[in-house]
C-alpha cells in the first residue's frame, strides 16, 4: 500500500506499482482458492460413476439413433460451404484487427497458439504455390471459422497484406475442399477483389487470402 | 502431480493481475478461479508448466480478452506507429504523478494499456518487451501513452513542460 503523501509526485513506476497492489483476495477466497488446489491433489483417481438410470439410456439410445440418421442425410449429400468459409474469411481479412503475437518465424507461431485443438502448420502449398516463406511473416491471431476456433497468420507479400487461416477440418461442417494430400487442386475465388485460395492439407483446412 | 501448488502470495499476485485487465473484484476472482481450473486439470492430465505463475498470467489474459472482446473492452483497432512523438522507454521511467492522480486515472486507461505498464512496473520488463510479449504495436501504446500524459499533464522530472515533440500532433 502507497505510503506517500497523495499530493507528492513520485516516480510512475512506483506509482503503478502501488496502483496494482492495491486489490487483495480476502481470507476466504484465498482459502477457496487453496482447497482448490489441494482438492486437485487428492482427486487423482476418478470419481465414482453414479447410478445408472435406465429410462436415461432409453433416451439416449433413441436421440442417438435419431441424430444418426440425420447425419447419414447429411453425409449422403454434402454441402458446399466453400463460399460461405471465403466470405468469412474474407471480411476477417478486411478487418485486419491487430495481432495477438508478432513474431518472424513458424516456431514463433506455434509456441504462441496454445489455446487450438491442431498445431499450426507449414503449408508445402503456401510456400511451392504462393512463394510465402517465413521470412515474410508478421505474425498471428486467433479467429474463428464457423464457430470453430482459427488461427490468422499473416505474411508481407508483394502485394500487400496477405492473411492466412488454418483451422481443424472436418468434412461434415466444412464440405468438400480439395485435398493436397490427394493432389488435388487448390480451390480458386475472386471475392471482393480479393484472391481467395482453400485446400485440405495434413488434416487443416486452409485458406489464403491476397490481393491480385 | 508433479507442478507444485501456488502460495497465497502468488494467487494474490494472479488476482491483481486480473484486476489489472478488467478492474472488478469478482470478475477478477471468476478469472482467476476458472484459469486455476483449467491449469489443474490439465496437470491432472499430466502436463508439466514450468512457470505456472506465467503461464496462469496467459490463461487469464486469453479468458479475459475472449470474454470481454464483445463488450468491447479491449481495443480492436490499433493506431499507426507516430514515428515523430518523442516519447521512448526511458521517457517513461522519467515520469511523475502523484498517487492520488494514478488511482483516479488508472481505471481510465484502457486494458491493454495497463496489461503493459503491470508488465513493465511489477514484472520488470521494458515497454518494448511488454509490447513485443502481449503482440500491442509499439507505435500504439506510446501514442495513447503521449495523449494520456497530454491530458492529464505528468510531470516529467527533467522536463516541466507537457509536450517535447514540436509539430507531432495527429
Amino acid at each position: 500500500m502507497n505510503q506517500n503523501q497523495p499530493d507528492t509526485p513520485r516516480p510512475f513506476r512506483e506509482a503503478v506499482n502501488d496502483t496494482v497492489q492495491q486489490p487483495s483476495l480476502s481470507e476466504q477466497q484465498l482459502e477457496h482458492l487453496m482447497a482448490l488446489q489441494q482438492q486437485a491433489i487428492h482427486h487423482d483417481a476418478p470419481e465414482t460413476p453414479p447410478p445408472r438410470n435406465p429410462w436415461k439410456w432409453r433416451w439416449a439410445v433413441a436421440s442417438l439413433m435419431v441424430i444418426g440418421l440425420s447425419l447419414s442425410l447429411l453425409w449422403t449429400n454434402p454441402q458446399d460451404y466453400s463460399r460461405d468459409i471465403a466470405l468469412e474469411v474474407v471480411e476477417n481479412h478486411l478487418k485486419l484487427k491487430p495481432l495477438d503475437v508478432s513474431t518472424h518465424s513458424m516456431q514463433g507461431i506455434q509456441e504462441f497458439f496454445t489455446q487450438l485443438d491442431f498445431s499450426p502448420s507449414r503449408s508445402s502449398v503456401l510456400g511451392n504455390r504462393f512463394l510465402l516463406t517465413d521470412r515474410q511473416l508478421l505474425g498471428g491471431r486467433y479467429c474463428s471459422i464457423k464457430g470453430d476456433t482459427a488461427a490468422q497468420i499473416r505474411y508481407q507479400s508483394d502485394t500487400g497484406v496477405a492473411t492466412f487461416y488454418q483451422v481443424d477440418y472436418h468434412s461434415e461442417r466444412f464440405g468438400p475442399i480439395p485435398g493436397i494430400d490427394k493432389n488435388e487442386r487448390p480451390l480458386a475465388m475472386n471475392i471482393k477483389g480479393l484472391n481467395v485460395s482453400m485446400w485440405v492439407e495434413m488434416g487443416l483446412l486452409m485458406v489464403l487470402i491476397e490481393n491480385p | 502431480m508433479s507442478n507444485t501448488l501456488l502460495s497465497p502470495d502468488q494467487l494474490q499476485g494472479l488476482f491483481r493481475y486480473a484486476m489489472v485487465l478488467c478492474q472488478h473484484e469478482a470478475n477478477a476472482h471468476d478469472l482467476l478461479q476458472a484459469s486455476l481450473e483449467v491449469w489443474l486439470l490439465e496437470v491432472r492430465n499430466g502436463k508439466t508448466v514450468l512457470n505456472p505463475e506465467a503461464y496462469l498470467r496467459t490463461l487469464i489474459r486469453h479468458r479475459f480478452i475472449d470474454a470481454y472482446r464483445k463488450q468491447q473492452r479491449w481495443q480492436e483497432h490499433s493506431f499507426e506507429e507516430q514515428a515523430t512523438y518523442d516519447i521512448s522507454p526511458l521517457d517513461l521511467e522519467q515520469l511523475h504523478i502523484d498517487q492520488q492522480q494514478l488511482d483516479s486515472l488508472w481505471k481510465t486507461l484502457s486494458p491493454q494499456d495497463r496489461d503493459i505498464l503491470y508488465h513493465w512496473a511489477v514484472l520488470g520488463y521494458s515497454t518494448d518487451e511488454a509490447c513485443e510479449l502481449l503482440g500491442v504495436p509499439r507505435g500504439t501504446f506510446l501514442s495513447r501513452i503521449h495523449r494520456l500524459r497530454k491530458q492529464h499533464r505528468l510531470i516529467r522530472q527533467h522536463d516541466p513542460v507537457v509536450l517535447s515533440s514540436p509539430g507531432a500532433e495527429p
